[in-house]
């Protein structure tokens, strides 16, 4: 089920690789003693041994979970399934393939500038293997407000090693444009997914990005994304992250315009022996920018849970509003929380703060819940429960939130005995 | 109270020179020839006539040291320092053996700390012409020179003197505390210290005794081209308490110097140490030229059960400031406390904090920090809070806040949280701000000053931490915000 | 006492007062009336001397010194007050600490020694019990927390301590219910005497029920547009300030 004819490479892509190989080899993986990671450790993942795999093996409707929304594109293993994808107008483009085929010049144009690859190993490893992703490209003023699925599907049927699968995204929302998106991670089995997600947001533009994070929780998800804000436009996304043992998620926003607005939300709930990792930076680079950071998650059994998030406020960037939260709520003795969020100011007249806490969940309001008739595991769900929808409260898109909810409400009634 | 103290700040904004310590002690000084190795650390341990085993550690510090990596982390930005360049040991050659009395000590060293407003003359003290009973240790260069109160407070027990004396005298202790909190490879500027300290201040206060005065530490450096390392160590018995002051200053100079103390504080089972500090060392011109690099390690183990640590400090002077005073919280119910005021203005570089280490039950910790940038300086809050797996119950609150005069200059704020214990409850909040233009025209509108606004107003922003610094320093302290802001507006 | 002559004002380049004349005698209490955006605000900044608003033309003489280009703090210590209309907070600062630092800079600048504290804590003590203000007041950051009717006592409280020659009211009856309204009013008559003049800036008539003004001016379109007596307050009172809004 490979796509049936593979495009000529164009040279800068083949260069693009192989400056990604040369990084990579150079770096390795990251380590602790790398101060991004200081509270995650590779050391299991490299010992699972996990190899680059083309296989595909025989999926049809059937196999795939539960539509979620109208419209959904399909990716498996990394590629493209236009039989098991609806058509979505006013898209220029679906998948990354496509898009080179079309047009090659706009493709490079906007995959070329990477960054500096020698801080982000796994992007550097990710770009030695750019195959296929997801690239919706919107014209100016093409506006998609009903949300799309995009699925990433893993399987690990039919392949005979533990198989790393690589997704190069683009979303390029060319002036005035608007999108919603939920993104849906899931699989079977022990493989490893390593996604790089490049955004730009031309004047005005608007990008409603949802993320449900479910993969298999034996797998590794590493996400990276980078985000080119120009003035004038807008982004908010929302990641629940449910799956995988170990998971990592970079967020780059660059406030490269004035009067952007960049929101950037999580919720998480972990058990077992789970490892989640968040990075974010908001660097304002022009005056006027709003960035808000809200993250919240509970910690069960042995897992552990790291946030790190920085509000860079550049020279000319007067007028930054950048605020930062971080809460968690420790339900087990051997969960860990780890916060690092971090202020870097060099303008006078902004308003930044962050705030972190963590702890127990505050059981005052038990007694009094259950004096009311509440039994006290309904009265530990309902606060959890409200403790998380805190994040998904602002979500305008009524289909969006309570798809989240329903990932709460699941996740709290499946823990029912640890809680 | 509060009154008093803002009223003198205005005074002094008026009527001070910029950095009123500047000046420099003309005195025939005894010196290690230049440079830094091993007979220059035999040098310095003959002179205190030290015991083989401690000259052992120095030699042993100094081994590790030259492997030791510069620490690299912190938000600074450092001229290489040419260790070679400085003299590790300078005295003032009349006093190089302590003077038994004060009548002893040489007279311009006696004006130099009268001109800086450090009282060593007991009577005067006594008599009433200073407020309050403060015990003095003054150390000048690499010696001190004198100790105030020794008598007295002999009579209760405590122990006062020069580190080179408690050596002597109460080896025993010193033997079993140094380094004890700070390990001599903890850090590159630690590690030095361990191998070339020259003085500082021991103190040890007996089971159940509050101590009856304060205790304070003046250091001076005086001498070009030299570096002060001085080495503190006080120990709280049992049901003790203490409160300890440290002051200090240097003269102007275009050249960088280095300052790279250590100071270890032990208490134990209900004792109480609080620790503060009014950090005036030379910051530089308005250029950024010369300048104190202030290099210090500073912790206190919280060893017994509800012992208590808190630290107090206000940080003006320095050209580089890197200091992150901390408690290790190993007893059930002992308390840490963080109360910071850093200041920084022109060119100079703040980066300072705290570590939090909750390992005991109950344990609890509290950290105000608030930073001031002004001119083309950058100011970094740098802390860690760690709640341990056995911490059942241990609570932390941190809060900073930075304020920016100005928009040339940088205001950070990096905080490490790991909370290993969900029965701990760790809170941390973060604001930045400026003084805004409505409270300053609030201000002028009343008659005050721009300048005199400023100062004001900053000193409200520090209020929180002010009102924990033994008054004569508050007062001290205040003055100093209205004198190292100046020019940062108009 | 206070004499503004063919004043001129520009923010960021607009023109606000456009030729703008006015004198207020000794001993006199003169009210400025007029609809919202006149430049009535303008007008107390202006004279109290704030950054930003930028004097193109005209002169403003306070006690036969002309100060367009003074500092707001060396006109304060001439003897010139503004009460806020929006009275801003200072956290950390107490109320007792900021009025003590005031009284002290403002007696500096005229050569004067400081104020003993017993003197000033005796004053400070009259003049809160005088205004009904709670002591507890006193020990907090400058208006902060402070409730509207709290902060506009608060500026009669600073009035009243600094004792000027010359205050300018802004808006002070705004946010206040009828009994604070009462107490600010005592307050402002407890201090008017022939040596002493107020400008009271007020968009209603209500204020001038207790603190009755010598010499009523409809400010409009940046100028004085009508001057009278204390029956001008009660005309606009019912006839609104159409009249003049239309004017232009």
């Amino acid at each position: 089920m490979l796509p049936e004819t593979r495009h000529e490479n164009p040279d800068w892509l083949d260069a693009l690789r192989e400056t990604g190989a040369e990084v990579f080899a150079a770096t390795g993986l990251p380590t602790p003693a790398n101060e991004d990671w200081k509270y995650s450790s590779l050391r299991k993942y490299e010992k699972e041994g996990f190899q680059i795999s083309d296989i595909i093996g025989e999926i049809d409707t059937n196999d795939l979970p539960k539509k979620l929304l109208d419209k959904r594109i399909v990716f498996v293993n990394g590629f493209f399934q236009p039989r098991l994808s609806d058509q979505v107008e006013g898209l220029k483009a679906v998948s990354l393939l496509d898009w080179l085929s079309n047009e090659p010049e706009a493709v490079q144009e906007n995959l070329v500038d990477v960054g500096n690859l020698s801080d982000m190993p796994l992007k550097a490893e990710n770009t030695a293997h750019i195959r296929d992703g997801v690239a919706l490209v919107l014209d100016a003023g093409v506006h998609i407000e009903k949300p799309i699925e995009i699925l990433y599907l893993s399987t690990t049927k039919g392949v005979e090693v533990k198989p790393k699968y690589y997704l190069r995204n683009l979303f390029v929302l060319h002036d005035g444009a608007h999108l919603n998106v939920l993104e849906n991670y899931q699989g079977q089995g022990t493989y490893a997914v390593n996604h790089v997600c490049d955004i730009a947001l031309h004047e005005n533009a608007e990008f409603k990005h949802y993320r449900l994070q479910n993969e298999d929780k034996n797998a590794y998800h590493f996400c990276h994304t980078r985000l080119m804000h120009h003035a004038r436009s807008s982004y908010e996304t929302v990641t629940c992250t449910r799956g995988a043992c170990f998971s990592r998620h970079d967020i780059q926003s660059l406030l490269i315009g004035a009067e952007v607005s960049c929101n950037i939300n999580g919720l998480y709930m972990l058990n077992g022996v789970q490892h989640f990792d968040t990075k974010i930076l908001a660097d304002h680079m022009e005056p006027n920018g709003v960035s808000k950071q809200l993250y919240k998650g509970i910690l069960d059994d042995e897992t552990r849970a790291v946030f790190q998030g920085k509000v860079h406020v550049r020279r000319p960037a007067q007028g930054t509003d950048g605020r930062q939260l971080s809460h968690a709520v420790l339900l087990s003795t051997a969960a860990e929380i780890d916060a690092k969020p971090e202020l870097e100011i060099y303008a006078d007249d902004v308003q930044c703060a962050h705030g972190a806490t963590s702890g127990a969940l505050d059981e005052d309001p038990l007694f009094y819940m259950q004096s009311r008739g509440i039994p006290k595991d309904q009265a530990r769900r309902l606060l959890l429960g409200s403790f998380l929808s805190e994040v998904i409260e602002d979500i305008d898109c009524a289909a969006i939130q309570s798809i989240f909810q329903a990932q709460i409400d699941d996740w709290l009634l499946s823990h029912q005995g640890a809680l | 109270m509060s009154n008093r103290f803002a009223q003198e700040t205005l005074d002094t904004v008026k009527n001070l020179e910029k950095y009123d310590a500047g000046f420099v002690t003309d005195i025939e000084m005894e010196k290690a020839p230049k440079g830094l190795n091993e007979d220059i650390i035999r040098f310095i341990s003959a002179k205190k006539k030290e015991p083989e085993w401690l000259l052992e550690e120095r030699l042993k510090a100094y081994k590790h040291w030259q492997d030791m990596p510069e620490p690299n982390w912190a938000k600074l930005k450092i001229d290489p320092i040419d260790y070679n360049d400085a003299y590790y040991y300078a005295a003032p050659k009349r006093d190089e053996d302590k003077p038994e009395t004060l009548d002893d000590v040489d007279p311009k060293i006696l004006e130099t700390y009268e001109k800086l407003g450090i009282p060593l003359k007991e009577q005067e003290i006594l008599a009433g012409v200073k407020t309050r009973k403060v015990a003095v240790d003054a150390v000048f260069d690499s010696v001190s020179v004198a100790t105030t109160f020794r008598e007295e407070l002999k009579k209760a027990g405590v122990v006062f003197c020069s580190i080179s004396e408690a050596v002597q005298e109460y080896p025993d202790m010193v033997k079993k505390y140094l380094g004890s909190v700070v390990p001599m490879t903890d850090n590159k500027h630690a590690c030095l210290n361990a191998a070339v300290f020259t003085d500082g201040t021991f103190v040890y206060i007996p089971k159940g005794v509050r101590c009856p005065m304060e205790l304070s530490t003046y250091f001076r450096i005086n001498e070009a081209n030299t570096g002060q390392f001085e080495r503190t160590l006080i120990i709280a018995d049992e049901g003790s308490y203490v409160s300890y002051l440290e002051g200090c200053t240097a003269p102007m100079r275009d050249e960088n110097q280095l300052h790279a103390a250590v100071v270890e504080l032990i208490a134990l089972d209900d004792a109480e140490i609080k620790y503060s500090t009014v950090q005036n060392w030379y910051p530089g011109d308005e250029n950024g030229k010369g300048g104190i690099y202030n290099f210090v390690t500073k912790r206190g183990i919280c060893k017994g059960k509800n012992s208590k640590i808190s630290w107090t400090q206000v940080e003006t002077g320095s050209a580089i400031t890197w200091k992150y005073p901390s408690c290790i919280l190993a007893g059930e119910n002992s308390v840490g406390e963080f109360y910071s005021v850093a200041i920084t203005n022109n060119y100079q570089q703040a980066d300072t904090g705290t570590k939090m280490i909750h390992l005991g039950k109950n344990t609890k910790s509290r950290i105000i920090a608030k930073g001031i940038s002004a001119g083309k300086s950058d100011s970094t809050y740098r802390g860690l809070v760690r709640i341990s797996p056995k911490a059942v119950g241990a609570r932390n609150y941190t809060q900073c806040d930075s304020l920016l005069i100005g928009d040339q200059c940088g205001a950070h704020t990096v905080p490490y949280i790991e909370n290993k214990n969900m029965s701990a409850v760790v809170e941390h909040e973060a604001t930045t701000s400026k003084i805004s233009e409505d409270q300053l025209f609030y201000c002028q509108q009343r008659g005050i000053s721009e300048e005199d606004a400023v100062a004001l107003i900053v000193n409200g922003f520090c209020r929180e931490v002010m009102q924990h610094l033994p008054m004569e320093f508050a007062v001290e302290a205040q003055k100093l915000v209205g004198i190292s802001l100046e020019g940062s507006v108009g | 006492m206070l004499k503004i002559k063919n004043l001129h004002v520009e923010i960021d380049g607009k023109e606000i007062l456009k030729g703008l004349t006015l004198e207020v005698p000794k001993g006199e209490v003169h009210a400025i009336m007029g609809p919202n955006g006149s430049g009535k605000s303008t007008l107390s900044y202006v004279v109290a001397g704030r950054d930003g608003y930028e004097v193109t033309k005209g002169s403003i003489e306070f006690m036969g010194k002309d100060i367009t280009e003074m500092d707001p703090d060396e006109r304060a210590a001439l003897g010139l007050f503004l009460g806020f209309q929006y009275p801003v907070e200072i956290p950390g600062v107490t109320t007792t600490n900021f009025l003590k630092t005031a009284i002290n800079a403002q007696r500096k600048a005229r050569g004067e020694d400081d104020i003993s504290p017993v003197d000033f804590l005796k004053l400070q003590k009259a003049k809160t019990e005088q205004l009904g203000i709670v002591p507890d007041m006193l020990k907090r950051g400058v208006n902060v927390g402070f409730s509207g009717g709290e902060k506009k006592r608060n500026e009669v409280l600073q009035l009243s301590m600094l004792d000027p020659k010359f205050a300018i009211l802004d808006e002070t009856d705004s946010g206040l219910d009828i009994d604070a309204l009462k107490t600010v009013a005592e307050g402002v008559n407890a201090m008017r005497g022939s040596e002493k003049s107020f400008l009271v800036i007020t968009h209603y008539q209500r204020l001038l029920d207790y603190i009755k003004p010598d010499v009523v001016h409809v400010l409009a379109h940046g100028k004085i547009q009508k001057t009278g007596g204390p029956e001008l307050a009660h005309e606009l009172e019912e006839k609104g300030y159409e009249e003049y809004i239309n004017a232009a």
